[in-house]
């Protein structure tokens, strides 16, 4: 015991000198301003009148944060708060996430006891956790919450070993709300619950788990606010609407290392960057579904969850640098399980080398960040040539971690993910390739604009304010079923790929904007302008045009406020057809 | 209590001291890393877009200030460097630059007395296309001219006047009429080589007018853009 606790010890202290690490100081910046609302005003006040985006169990912990900071000192002393260098924020914030890591240390440890005799090799998988760059980086340099995030999904798969799945479902649903990468988690983690235990058995846990839900979202109920926990749980889609936030996958590479490259370029055929990316990444969830559906054990389980979260990782777009941390902490859950000293050895490998590349990525995204808060001389080797190589290392690890299932299911099975990439790339194309058109509003713009509203696609823009509101799109009463709602002055712009040559469009003033509302429409291909319209009123009839957009990469659909002010003009797209 | 019960006893003298040393290390790691947190001084960071900054206690309000921020002549001078965009400018180490981690037109703000930084912004990257597309590709100086019309508080234009830096950059110096009729401050607006989209926009605001010349003239415009990495 004593070694463990003299590792736990030096574990802590390295993690708290470098909780003097200003780190990712926007990350940091949004936990002050997050936990000083949660402290001052309260769970369901945060969520409406900050930008938190992190899931609603999560504002508790900031409201720990925030009372905790004010015990000590005042936080509404600007100057001294909102410093980068705020020694007592930097360790109140960053506390949980060590005190994860240590627990975390702690269940390797007890866990590989279990499983297998000895005490040096689990001590040894509790080391490469504790002792981890990656891990040490996360949490006491750059301020984030990765691990605690983790210790939840951690707990539920040890309280399924110990034959606990209400028990680890309830936790495990408190995890999924702390933090919303969890969410990855979830049908694998059910699935699990039903074949490895039984049906009764899930039927307990979704119950356990809507306990949990509803405990964790009472002051909402209590608000009459759900509507608001349903919107943070969603809040994350194309809220970075990118290829990569400096995750170094195959999509950094496209990007070119810009991260604002915008993920609704088109890819293969119509299909965009976004979409192809989760093709990719279902294809690996459906193969590991059967894994689990046709071999459930609790080994299985943790290599599905390695493998699951290294494929949201590398395939999906708006991913970050910090996504693929989890995989190497499943390894080190998954080593005691693994049957041969062959496999041993190989994983050991893996991890060496993952923990190496997934220290290259994180240090690169705080470092062009924040190079003062980084290590200078790795900055030195940090480039485009060496994010672009570590992006296709990254890639090449995820393969060679594949064998740790190839004796869990036929080697057949590995055919499945190819086979539904290319059929569903087919089937996504083939309605184009026959019908010769597709309705632009069935692709999404790489930029969008507009001065009231948000951009509706099949609706009016009043749509954008809920369902209740939802208006098809008509103007003057003429009715559309496809088109674009929008509000001047609006700017709307698509990748084309030099895939179309023509584009039709009607347009107008939608029915449901005031009798003042006036507009002119304006077309653009690559910049220059191809068409623009007369000044259209609230009873005008909708027009028609027709524009050719041979080779051409980007079209920009725009609405002007025809010089009056933007005051009702409401104004649509309609029936807009790009044709092969 | 047998020899075997002895020797299961934790032996105290050994505890006590492995305690000592731990409270020591601990001790000794904390002020570490206090230190370390303060080895590149301050700056204050705000987060980006709209969001909570909690309000002011009565006891906590920032000391009123002078009218103008002004800097002796032998105090140093440092330079900042944009978070998004490749900018960097030098000011006096005196002044504390406020920026604000996200958002997306990288502005900077002076602290200075109980000015909230918000309303004190001395640059920012003035984003054509955010205002009125249609500028995008016409002359900078329609643009300069008409920039007041985005703001309800001014009225019109008093004059503006072309000029370049050290750094090279093309700039222009307008002044602008305030609704009370008066052209207190100076807004200096910067080209950029190879984008027509955006401008580099500088505000007087409370710094001397030498500060504020030497700043202006010390304005580059580096090699590409860095970017920044939101929270999830």
């Amino acid at each position: 015991m004593y070694p463990l606790l003299i590792l736990l010890f030096i574990s802590f202290m390295i993690r708290l000198f470098f909780t003097g690490n200003p780190g990712f100081v926007a990350d940091v910046a949004f936990w002050k301003s997050w936990s000083l609302a949660a402290a001052d005003h309260g769970i369901v006040w945060t969520a409406h009148n900050t930008n938190i985006n992190y899931p609603p169990g999560f504002i508790y912990v900031l409201w720990l944060m925030g009372k905790a900071y004010a015990l000590f000192t005042d936080p509404h002393n600007f100057n001294a708060y909102w410093q980068t260098n705020n020694f007592l924020f930097l360790l109140i914030s960053k506390l949980p996430a060590i005190i994860a890591d240590l627990i975390i240390g702690y269940l390797i440890y007890w866990f590989s006891k279990l499983i297998i005799k000895g005490k040096n090799l689990p001590l040894l998988l509790s080391a490469l956790f504790l002792l981890n760059p990656v891990v040490i980086l996360d949490s006491a340099v750059w301020g984030q919450v990765e691990s605690f995030g983790m210790l939840f999904t951690i707990l539920a798969v040890i309280l399924f070993y110990k034959q606990k799945p209400a028990l680890a479902a309830a936790i495990f649903t408190i995890g999924v709300f702390m933090k919303l990468q969890n969410i990855i988690y979830i049908p694998l983690i059910y699935l699990f619950i039903w074949r490895y235990f039984d049906f009764k058995t899930l039927i307990k846990s979704l119950a356990s788990s809507l306990l949990v839900f509803i405990i964790i979202v009472f002051p909402f109920l209590l608000a009459k606010d759900f509507d608001r926990v349903l919107y943070l749980m969603v809040l994350n889609n194309d809220y970075f609407p990118w290829l990569s936030l400096h995750a170094h996958n195959p999509w950094w590479i496209v990007a070119g290392g810009n991260m604002l490259a915008p993920d609704k370029i088109l890819t293969i055929g119509i299909i965009q960057a976004k979409k192809l990316g989760l093709i990719f990444f279902s294809s690996i969830y459906l193969f590991l579904t059967l894994l689990i559906l046709k071999r459930p054990s609790i080994r299985n389980l943790i290599s599905a969850l390695a493998i699951i979260i290294f494929a949201f990782f590398l395939f999906t777009t708006q991913s970050h640098d910090r996504y693929n941390y989890p995989v190497i902490v499943w390894i080190l859950f998954l080593f005691p399980f693994l049957e041969t000293k062959f496999l041993h050895k190989y994983t050991l490998i893996i991890f060496l080398l993952l923990t190496f590349a997934i220290f290259f990525n994180m240090h690169e995204g705080l470092f062009t960040n924040y190079p003062e808060n980084g290590i200078a001389l790795l900055g030195k080797i940090t480039n485009s040539l060496t994010n672009n190589l570590n992006s296709i290392f990254l890639t090449l690890l995820f393969f060679a971690l594949i064998p740790i299932i190839f004796r869990q299911l036929s080697q057949i099975y590995l055919l499945i993910p190819p086979l539904f990439i290319i059929s569903a790339i087919i089937i996504l194309n083939l309605p184009f390739y026959i019908k010769g058109k597709i309705y632009l509003s069935s692709l999404k713009p790489i930029y969008a604009r507009q001065g009231f509203g948000t951009l509706q696609y099949d609706k009016a823009v009043n749509s954008y304010s809920g369902p209740k509101n939802w208006n098809i799109l008509s103007s003057n009463y003429f009715f559309y079923t496809k088109g674009l709602g929008t509000h001047a002055h609006s700017e709307v712009s698509y990748d084309l790929g030099k895939k179309f040559s023509r584009f039709s469009t009607d347009y107008g003033v939608d029915s449901e904007a005031g009798t003042s509302a006036s507009v002119t429409f304006e077309i653009k291909g690559d910049g220059k302008v191809l068409f623009t319209s007369s000044k259209m009123g609230r009873f005008d009839f909708p027009k028609h045009t027709e524009i050719d957009v041979k080779k051409m990469q980007t079209l920009t659909l725009i609405v002007y406020d025809a010089g009056d002010g933007n005051d009702s003009d409401h104004a649509d797209w309609l029936n807009a057809i790009l044709y092969k | 209590m047998t020899d075997t019960e002895k020797e299961e006893q934790p032996d105290l003298k050994k505890l006590s001291l492995a305690t000592l040393i731990g409270v020591i290390v601990l001790g000794a790691v904390v002020y570490g890393a206090y230190a370390y947190s303060q080895r590149n001084g301050a700056n204050i960071a705000l987060p980006g877009g709209t969001t909570y900054l909690g309000e002011p206690t009565p006891g906590n309000q920032p000391p009123t200030a002078p009218l103008r921020f002004t800097a002796d002549p032998n105090v140093s001078w440092t330079t900042y460097s944009g978070k998004l965009y490749p900018y960097s400018f030098s000011y006096p180490t005196t002044l504390i630059l406020n920026f604000f981690p996200g958002d997306k037109n990288d502005p900077v703000a002076i602290v200075w007395g109980n000015i909230p930084a918000q309303y004190n912004i001395l640059l920012n990257i003035e984003n054509i296309r955010d205002r009125d597309a249609s500028y995008v590709n016409k002359p900078k100086i329609d643009y300069i001219n008409n920039w007041y019309k985005y703001f309800g508080g001014l009225k019109g234009v008093t004059k503006v006047e072309t000029f370049t830096n050290t750094g090279g950059l093309k700039g222009y110096k307008a002044s602008y009429t305030n609704t009370a009729g008066s052209s207190p401050n100076l807004d200096v607006f910067f080209e950029i080589p190879g984008r027509n989209d955006i401008l580099l926009h500088l505000a007087n605001g409370v710094l001397d007018p030498d500060i504020f010349n030497r700043l202006v003239d010390s304005v580059e415009w580096n090699a590409p853009t860095p970017t920044t990495s939101p929270t999830q």
